[in-house]
């Protein structure tokens, strides 16, 4: 038995001072090479994929560390489904969220609008990121394949789900 | 199957003409001889791209594999492949440590400069090539009869891996197994999974969390995923329940919900989190504990009950 002071991912720290941690992951997203840039809100960096059949993918790689414990993570999502006014129904999001792919999960999500989107998101634990990243750095090349892999995701979820509409 | 060859016999054998086309020692001259008199039977002679480099193949007595000499003036080899049912990488991580531990004489006996075991994996089936090499002038009899003997020990090798466990059962292709004993925590293996209760302090409340054994790949990517189930029914959750739910989000995993399977009736809602391979023992204990807080946390959310 493994006894344990209760601890939650739910609930984050404390925000303490994150412009360092920023900077690290811009670095961070600078040493894959891949081209990105900050999103109109200022609260994510986008990354936009040309797949197959002219087709795109937006992905979302948030600027804000979340800290909990330890750890210092970040969200890297893309939408799959997105409706105005109406949550997905039942089936869909059984189809949706019954789905287990090799690393992260979908999640709904509702914005202030009332803007409903089905999103796959992973959460890059980059606890152990080298101030100043390179490329060759083990971590650089697990945030790099993260990121193809919420892009195949995305894509092959966007096309399931939405056919020939592109959600972008 | 070791074919001896004795010694008192090599003389006697005379050269074949295919072999006359090449430029071979008096050492090579007689290990071709030797292997003749072992029942060897030669398939073909091809010359390299080296004026001076060649490879003879032959099969084996009973033609129950090939072997390959590989000639230069200064060197002799023997090669031998062996096909093995792991894909390329797999093949690599379980055979090349075997065979350095299994066979470490090969290098201080034949080769005193270098290379005396090769493993050359290709595409599609992997192929492993054990390859024994020496100076053509030291390649005499006796080094042919023990590299034969030395392949052939190694191609069962590979044909009969060793079981790759250790005392504890947890095996080394299941990195996070290995971490659960190094970091001391109290588990229990039930087949695929490992099993683990925590049991938290302030609410007498306990969870258990699951270790998959199972290794996901994507790219350079390697995963094990650890989770805890915190709704588990015979009837799926509503969709108000499951809209609710499915909007939270972590700092770090998120759930998954599992429909009834062959293997399993019930629905149920996983909270999941996926670690690396390479996850520092500290980290893993920190995954762990948040696994099953956060999950006993939901569980408490929907039901003060506590079940899982």
């Amino acid at each position: 038995m493994n006894t344990i002071f209760l601890a939650l991912a739910l609930l984050g720290a404390p925000q303490l001072s994150d412009e360092a941690l920023k900077a690290q992951a811009k670095s961070a997203l600078d040493a894959t090479k891949l081209t990105f840039s900050a999103s109109a809100s200022g609260k994510s960096y986008t990354l936009v994929f040309d797949n197959e059949g002219n087709r795109k993918q937006t992905l979302y790689f948030t600027q804000t560390p979340n800290r909990v414990s330890t750890l210092v993570t970040y969200n890297i999502y893309t939408i799959c489904w997105a409706s105005k006014d109406a949550p997905p129904d039942e089936a869909l999001m059984r189809k949706v969220l019954t789905k287990s792919k090799k690393l992260g999960v979908f999640y709904l999500f509702k914005d202030t609008n009332n803007f409903w989107s089905i999103r796959f998101s992973v959460r890059f634990d980059a606890t152990e990121m080298k101030e100043s990243p390179t490329a060759d750095d083990p971590l650089v090349k697990a945030l790099k394949d993260t990121i193809y892999l919420v892009n195949a995701v995305g894509e092959e979820t966007d096309k399931e789900l939405n056919g020939d509409k592109d959600i972008r | 199957m070791l074919f001896p060859i004795p010694p008192a016999l090599i003389c006697a054998v005379p050269q074949d003409d295919d072999l006359k086309t090449l430029a071979l020692t008096e050492q090579q001259k007689t290990l071709f001889a030797s292997l003749a008199q072992s029942g060897f039977k030669r398939l073909g002679v091809q010359k390299r791209a080296l004026p001076d480099e060649s490879y003879v193949t032959l099969a084996a007595p009973r033609a129950e594999y090939k072997l390959f000499v590989y000639v230069t003036e200064s060197r002799t080899a023997l090669q031998r492949e062996v096909t093995v049912d792991e894909s390329k990488e797999d093949a690599e991580k379980l055979y090349s440590p075997l065979l350095k531990s299994r066979f470490p004489q090969l290098t201080s006996s034949y080769i005193p400069s270098g290379d005396a075991l090769d493993i050359l994996l290709g595409t599609g089936e992997t192929t492993i090539v054990l390859r024994l090499a020496s100076p053509a002038q030291t390649a005499t009899p006796l080094w042919l009869s023990s590299a034969l003997e030395e392949l052939d020990k190694a191609a069962q090798q590979l044909k009969n891996p060793p079981k790759a466990t250790d005392p504890s059962g947890v095996t080394p292709t299941d990195p996070i197994g290995a971490a659960l004993k190094t970091a001391g925590l109290t588990f229990t293996d039930i087949g695929n999974f490992y099993k683990l209760k925590y049991t938290f302090t302030d609410s007498k409340r306990a969870q258990f969390v699951f270790v998959r054994k199972a290794i996901w790949e994507y790219n350079s990517l390697k995963i094990q995923e650890l989770y805890s189930t915190f709704y588990e029914s015979e009837t799926a959750p509503s969709a108000e329940l499951t809209q609710k739910l499915f909007q939270k989000t972590f700092t770090i995993g998120g759930l998954i919900l599992e429909a009834p399977s062959e293997s399993q009736k019930l629905w149920r809602i996983r909270y999941r989190l996926d670690a690396p391979t390479t996850i520092p023992t500290n980290t893993l204990k920190t995954y762990l504990q948040l696994v099953a807080g956060t999950a006993d946390a939901l569980e408490k959310e929907l039901n003060t009950e506590d079940k899982l």
